[in-house]
């Protein structure tokens, strides 16, 4: 689940949000606007919800969905000239 | 609100989306007093998203929360009474439900990953779909009225939706090699 979430942030940020972790492990969400939107527990009891929760709260914030394949990644990637 | 077990079906554990709308929309500290409070509660707080950009009348907040059938009315009161003890207090800020959603945990799930852009194709992927040329798929574009319309042209050229191709390729009759010349 840890990686689920990495992967939201990692796709999140490609988009042009910033998210922030804080000291106790908090992750935040803000929308490209800089906006406040929602915010990831540390240690979720439920981290299977809350991580739709975040996917539901960022995509009613613009957030594009699906993040594209690996596949769709590595072309990208070499199409922009990077390995 | 009493939901029965007829209509619950049995199930357990219910997913409970509260809609509250606000004024004003609530800023970040508000926003994390109430996520502070919902912890507790297992519950999620976001800010609301636009329904239309820009939209003032948009302001408000989701709180999302998984429990037992029994508790599935509860969580709008819990939700409301989160969000003004921790932010209705001489800010003004009138909350009002404007939104209730109740689903299993599995049509959350398939909701909230749902994609909502389609698999888009440029024309080499088509090509390689239809398994033809790049220049084949151009020609088809133009000639043909049953090839699928573009879903937008980009500078790079035009780009179709994967479902509308495969639909096209579905009712395609290919008729290999070279056209018939037509008698002088």
């Amino acid at each position: 689940m840890a990686d689920d979430i990495d992967k939201l942030i990692d796709w999140a940020r490609s988009q042009g949000w910033s998210i922030e972790v804080d000291a106790n492990g908090y992750r935040r969400f803000y929308a490209p606007d800089g906006s406040y939107v929602v915010r990831y527990p540390a240690t979720p009891s439920n981290p299977r919800r809350r991580l739709l929760d975040v996917v539901t709260a960022t995509r009613a914030h613009g957030l594009p969905w699906p993040p594209p394949s690996k596949k769709e990644q590595r072309a990208q990637r070499r199409k922009d000239g990077r390995k | 609100m009493q939901l029965g077990d007829d209509i619950l079906g049995g199930r357990d554990h219910w997913v409970v989306r509260v809609t509250l709308a606000t004024m004003f929309p609530p800023n970040e500290r508000q926003l994390e007093a109430m996520a502070d409070a919902a912890d507790a509660h297992d519950m999620t707080v976001a800010a609301r998203g636009p329904i239309v950009d820009d939209a003032r009348d948009d302001a408000g907040m989701v709180f999302t929360a998984e429990v037992p059938a029994d508790e599935i009315g509860q969580v709008p009161g819990r939700a409301l009474a989160i969000a003004q003890e921790t932010c209705g207090y001489g800010i003004a800020m009138q909350v009002t439900l404007v939104d209730l959603r109740i689903c299993t945990a599995d049509v959350y799930e398939a909701e909230a990953l749902r994609p909502d852009t389609p698999e888009l194709l440029a024309a080499t992927d088509v090509a390689e779909l239809l398994g033809i040329s790049r220049q084949r798929v151009h020609q088809l574009h133009s000639e043909r009225a049953d090839f699928p319309a573009p879903y937008a042209r980009l500078g790079s050229g035009p780009i179709w939706t994967r479902p509308a191709i495969e639909a096209f390729d579905k009712r395609w009759t290919r008729k290999p090699g070279r056209p018939a010349r037509a008698a002088s």
